[in-house]
């Protein structure tokens, strides 16, 4: 029978870990939704989100909370940079996105993938960088919360919920929207489609490196120009768990993993077997619930 | 009404259209291509020795998850081959070859280390190899050993696992994975007999040997176990729930680890959960500089074992005593020409073992009197040598008998030697306070 101090103690920090998860592969489920890219180069984003916040907060003493805005603004500007200089190109003047399209970005991200992981090995030189900051624990009872984990589940649950607010409450993010479920009748409806994708990636690219960011202060230390490869595997089952373009479901994928990987050590798992299950999931969501958990 | 006039065709150029020309600078530039290739393909064909050389190859890990620690074997083994060649060279049969060190980056990755080793000695002619970092890399550079017949010093993979394996050309210049937690168990044992100890290690071939043999250890010394967990070498970046089920398990002391990142990252998060044990224990990361600066405070009084530190004081009159062949500089001598070469850094254990493996091929290859693999394997066999890093001898097998290690703890900002008493620098501090 598992200690029940501890299986709290686990899902405090599995609940965590999900957030953490969730705000990392937020980003993907934007692009992924309205644009139906799938971009292979997202873990290099977030490292570079990870980099950023480290940097500001070397040469301008910024806490990693206060990157995160930082973080955002320069990944909306690569998002733009992004969607014009490999994307449009191919989804320009299409009113669906086909396969050869899905293929073609495909391939492309991941050439992205390979340039951004082997500059960063180069200029970073693979040493593990990190932030000390907020280490202090909040005692709940039995209970250990760390803060800094605390702050980052407030800000990926507030990051979510604004996005979802955005997408359902204005004209913008209605028309994304509009987009992501028929771009031939966003058209006649006025919607400029070439603006509204480099929009939705921006936007995409923004949430990536603000996830990126507040990585940092769950990972004290560890931030290499590898981490990408740890993170985009969990990104992408989080996004098809949840649901591509679904807000609450990078929450729901997030959550999930999170929790398994962290509660079922309690129940005397080893972490290795805990992570193969958590991916497992994966495969009944793909045979019986291919548009994600979320309805 | 002027008539219209037909428009004249335009004259072409000494007759040699733009396709012409077109044709004429591809043919050129491949030409120009070809023949560099080979040139440059006929001139690393030349064997290294006609010019007095030695060449030793090997890859080492500059970037991926072991850049910390392969950063630091290559310094070392570029300081061991600055001394060699100052000191007159390898001699051989009345000549002196001078060591030339062919090296790439493997990236921490074995795919990388199994494409590098056939080229360092098919297309670069390496008539030694130096292993790569780690007991990974190692295990994947020794069968490309045996099968090229060349010499694998290994200096940074001490898995006992690579030598029940029968290679015939891998030796070990460091102390085997099996005694690397013997330190800080021992003195537990001595000192704190009651403590409960939580096992926390890495998967991989070096860390996985390590730990086990750790496990074994304190059961043979007495020693309570209250966990052993075991998590992925690769990717693992969050230790809470390890470190949580540690603390409710009543642990006192926490020792184990893997490599750098990990054994970071496990002292980061011990705060996390609000948990300080008495001893903590690490394997590999503890003894790198970058621990303590990445870490601050959190990494006071954090112990580890180390292959050698520079205090550690292995003499000629030592080696005499013991029955050792003294050979290369002392340990302050090279510890000064590491520091002058390398922008006044210190050397770090992984320096020092990395350049131990190549005095030892160089004092091999003397012994030997020969380049011949067969001569020098027998050689390296034989030996009982003492160098800088300590003592040197093999069984049959190749696996290091002669080699000891030391335990290190971070001290208000320094590395002190605390064990074995006889080399101490400093008494071991207990229990831990960040």
């Amino acid at each position: 029978m598992a200690d029940l101090g501890l299986v709290a103690a686990d899902l405090v920090v599995g609940l965590m870990l999900g957030c953490v998860f969730a705000v990392i592969a937020h980003g993907l489920n934007v692009i992924w939704g309205v644009t139906k890219v799938v971009n292979v180069a997202h873990g290099e984003f977030i490292m570079l989100g990870a980099y950023g916040a480290y940097y500001l907060n070397l040469y301008l003493g910024f806490n990693p909370l206060l990157s995160v805005p930082v973080d955002a603004a320069i990944g909306i500007g690569v998002g733009f940079l992004f969607y014009f200089g490999l994307l449009h190109r191919e989804l320009r003047g299409k009113e669906t996105i086909t396969r050869e399209s899905e293929m073609v970005t495909l391939v492309a991200t991941f050439g992205l993938s390979l340039i951004l992981s082997n500059v960063a090995l180069a200029i970073f030189k693979g040493d593990a960088v990190g932030i000390r900051w907020a280490p202090e624990t909040l005692a709940l009872g039995p209970v250990g919360v760390p803060l800094g984990g605390l702050y980052v589940a407030i800000s990926s649950v507030a990051i979510i919920a604004i996005s979802d607010l955005f997408l359902s409450r204005t004209y913008l993010g209605n028309a994304i929207r509009a987009y992501s479920q028929d771009i031939g009748a966003a058209q006649l409806m006025g919607i400029n489609p070439t603006r509204i994708a480099a929009i939705a990636t921006a936007i995409g690219f923004g949430l990536t490196m603000a996830g990126g960011a507040l990585l940092t202060v769950w990972l004290p230390v560890g931030i290499t120009p590898l981490i990408g490869s740890t993170y985009a595997p969990i990104s992408f089952v989080i996004v098809v768990l949840g649901g591509p373009g679904k807000m609450w479901g990078s929450l729901l994928g997030g959550l999930t993993l999170g929790i398994l990987i962290d509660v079922l050590p309690a129940f005397g798992i080893s972490t290795s077997i805990a992570v193969a299950v958590a991916f497992l999931i994966l495969i009944p969501v793909l045979l019986f619930a291919r548009e994600g958990i979320l309805r | 009404m002027a008539q219209p006039v037909e428009p004249e065709p335009k004259p072409t150029t000494a007759g040699i259209s733009g396709r012409t020309k077109l044709i004429a600078g591809i043919v050129v530039a491949v030409l120009i291509v070809g023949i560099t290739s080979g040139i440059v393909y006929v001139l690393s064909q030349t064997p290294a020795s006609a010019f007095g050389i030695v060449r030793v190859g090997f890859s080492i890990s500059l970037t991926g998850q072991y850049n910390v620690e392969g950063k630091n074997s290559l310094t070392g083994i570029e300081t061991a081959a600055k001394w060699i060649n100052d000191h007159g060279g390898v001699e051989v049969n009345g000549k002196a070859y001078s060591v030339d060190l062919d090296y790439y980056d493997d990236a921490s990755d074995p795919t990388n280390v199994v494409n590098l080793y056939p080229r360092i000695i098919t297309q670069d002619n390496a008539q030694f190899l130096l292993a790569p970092y780690s007991s990974a890399l190692t295990g994947a550079a020794a069968p490309l050993a045996d099968q090229y017949d060349r010499i694998l010093l290994s200096h940074g993979g001490s898995s006992n696992t690579l030598w029940t394996k029968g290679y015939r050309n891998l030796v070990e210049v460091l102390s085997p994975a099996t005694t690397y937690l013997d330190g800080p168990l021992d003195w537990i044992k001595a000192n704190h007999p009651t403590d409960k100890i939580a096992f926390l290690y890495a998967d991989d071939a070096f860390s996985i040997v390590a730990g086990r043999a750790a496990v074994a250890h304190a059961q043979q010394l007495g020693l309570a176990n209250a966990s052993i967990q075991t998590y992925p070498n690769k990717g693992t970046t969050d230790f809470h729930t390890q470190l949580n089920a540690a603390k409710a398990a009543g642990a006192d002391d926490l020792i184990g680890g893997g490599h750098f990142q990990d054994g970071q990252a496990i002292v980061s998060q011990l705060s996390s959960v609000n948990w300080k044990p008495k001893i903590v224990s690490l394997l590999v990361a503890v003894t790198e500089p970058s621990f303590q600066s990445g870490l601050g405070a959190a990494a006071n009084n954090v112990t580890g074992p180390s292959q050698w530190e520079s205090a550690v004081n292995y003499t000629p009159a030592l080696a005499a005593t013991q029955g050792f062949t003294w050979f290369g500089p002392s340990s302050a001598d090279f510890t000064t020409l590491y520091k002058s070469i390398h922008s006044g850094l210190a050397p770090t254990y992984h320096s020092g073992e990395a350049a131990a493996s190549l005095f030892i091929l160089v004092k091999a290859i003397e012994t030997a009197n020969s380049l011949n693999t067969t001569a020098v394997r027998q050689a390296l066999a034989q030996m009982k040598v003492m160098t800088f890093f300590g003592g040197f001898q093999v069984d049959s097998t190749g696996l290091q008998t002669a080699h000891t290690m030391v335990l290190v703890q971070w001290q208000d900002g320094q590395l002190k030697v605390v064990q074995p008493a006889a080399v101490a620098q400093s008494s071991v501090r207990y229990p831990y306070i960040p």
